[in-house]
């Protein structure tokens, strides 16, 4: 019965219904996200596997498809104008990751809300090099 | 291995000498460098083997109070008193040195040294931990299972194991239960053209005994600093070539 739930709200996510019919999830701040919803919501977990590697180990901070960006877009305030963490009930990660019952495990590590001062490089350049680009695209599916 | 490695290394670098001569030139010899480590990479591009990070630590400005460095580096990356001293985390430390005989002490900092062959990356099993192109000793939490080999294996005992869970983080510096951390040089910073924090820290409101910069730019001011004073590696008898070197000790 869980399975057949399950897959029938992922079904829902999956096809591009109105989120509002199925889960309320808090928009982010932007009018566009780094990708198309429909892949974001397929891929979001190999472009983060992807691009982690790429800063960890290589120092390139200029990725795309980072954690931080995520949480800096995607985090909402309460009443008092203070950040609620990304991972708690009814927060952008945790809507679709309960509904689906998909454990995460990044904010164990991961801050879950944005930190202000400076210290961060940021996504912001964008004299990102080709062979970079290519890595970062290596995910994206051709149109 | 090691010998070619070096001279290997070192022969690219004189390319890299050469593309930054002119902005060197025009660096003027400063003291700090600041601006030398924005030229050194952009924040898109990969870290470079034409590069090493090092750190010059003058002990002889190292005060036996202060500990600048150490709550910078706190702050920086959010390690929170526990309470329970045992099980802090610890990326800095600062060490008191007494010669037994004649009673003279030195005070330093020590920390990861980077080494270039280090230890902890040759006893971990998973790859977690690694040296980073430009000479960065990371450890990738992504990968590492908690089995602390790399903690044993430091002859400089600069690892921490992080017990319990955390919350807190700051986004530049994720840490979590069940894996090794240490001293990353700030990479977040370093690639983003500024210094470390416990540089900047002990400029600031210590006594200016850290020099940071590209060991591998002849030009950088760790490099002349290195060439026209003594310096020494700490438990240089085990070869590891460290990123950080120290003076008066």
């Amino acid at each position: 019965m869980r399975a057949f739930l399950a897959a029938f709200v992922m079904t829902g996510l999956l096809t591009g219904v109105s989120h509002a019919q199925w889960l309320d999830i808090p928009r982010g701040k932007g009018e566009q996200c780094v990708e198309p919803t429909e892949i974001m919501r397929k891929q979001h977990m190999d472009f983060l596997l992807h691009d982690r590697d790429l800063t960890m180990r290589q120092g390139l901070r200029t990725i795309r498809h980072s954690l931080v960006e995520c949480v800096a877009c995607h985090v909402q305030a309460d009443t008092s104008g203070k950040a609620i963490p990304i991972n708690a009930p009814d927060q952008f990660c945790a809507v679709c990751h309960d509904a689906v019952g998909v454990k995460m495990d990044c904010f164990q590590c991961h801050a879950t809300i944005p930190d202000d001062s400076a210290g961060h490089a940021g996504a912001t350049d964008s004299s990102i090099p080709e062979s970079v680009k290519a890595l970062m695209n290596r995910w994206v599916a051709a149109p | 291995m090691t010998e070619q490695d070096r001279t290997g290394r070192c022969a690219d670098s004189g390319r890299r000498r050469l593309m930054l001569a002119a902005a060197a030139a025009t660096l003027g010899g400063t003291g700090f460098s600041l601006i030398e480590l924005a030229t050194a990479k952009s924040p898109g591009e990969a870290a470079s083997n034409l590069v090493r990070w090092g750190l010059l630590i003058d002990t002889q400005k190292c005060a036996s109070g202060c500990d600048a460095c150490v709550s910078a580096c706190n702050t920086e990356h959010n390690l929170e008193d526990t309470g329970r001293p045992d099980i802090d985390a610890q990326w800095i430390r600062k060490l008191e040195l007494v010669d037994e005989q004649t009673g003279h002490a030195d005070s330093l900092p020590m920390l990861c040294q980077h080494c270039e062959d280090p230890p902890c990356v040759d006893v971990c099993p998973t790859g977690a931990s690694f040296r980073r192109e430009d000479g960065i000793v990371l450890v990738d939490k992504h990968t590492c299972i908690g089995c602390r080999y790399c903690i044993v294996a430091c002859p400089y005992k600069a690892r921490s194991f992080v017990h319990e869970n955390l919350s807190r983080q700051k986004p530049w510096s994720p840490r979590g239960k069940g894996t090794v951390e240490g001293c990353t040089f700030c990479t977040h910073r370093v690639d983003a053209g500024r210094l470390p924090a416990c540089v900047e820290a002990c400029h600031d409101e210590g006594g200016g005994a850290m020099t940071f910069g590209d060991m591998l730019d002849a030009d950088s001011a760790i490099s002349l600093r290195l060439k026209s004073e003594p310096s020494r590696q700490i438990r240089e008898d085990l070869d590891l070539n460290t990123g950080v070197r120290y003076r008066n000790v």
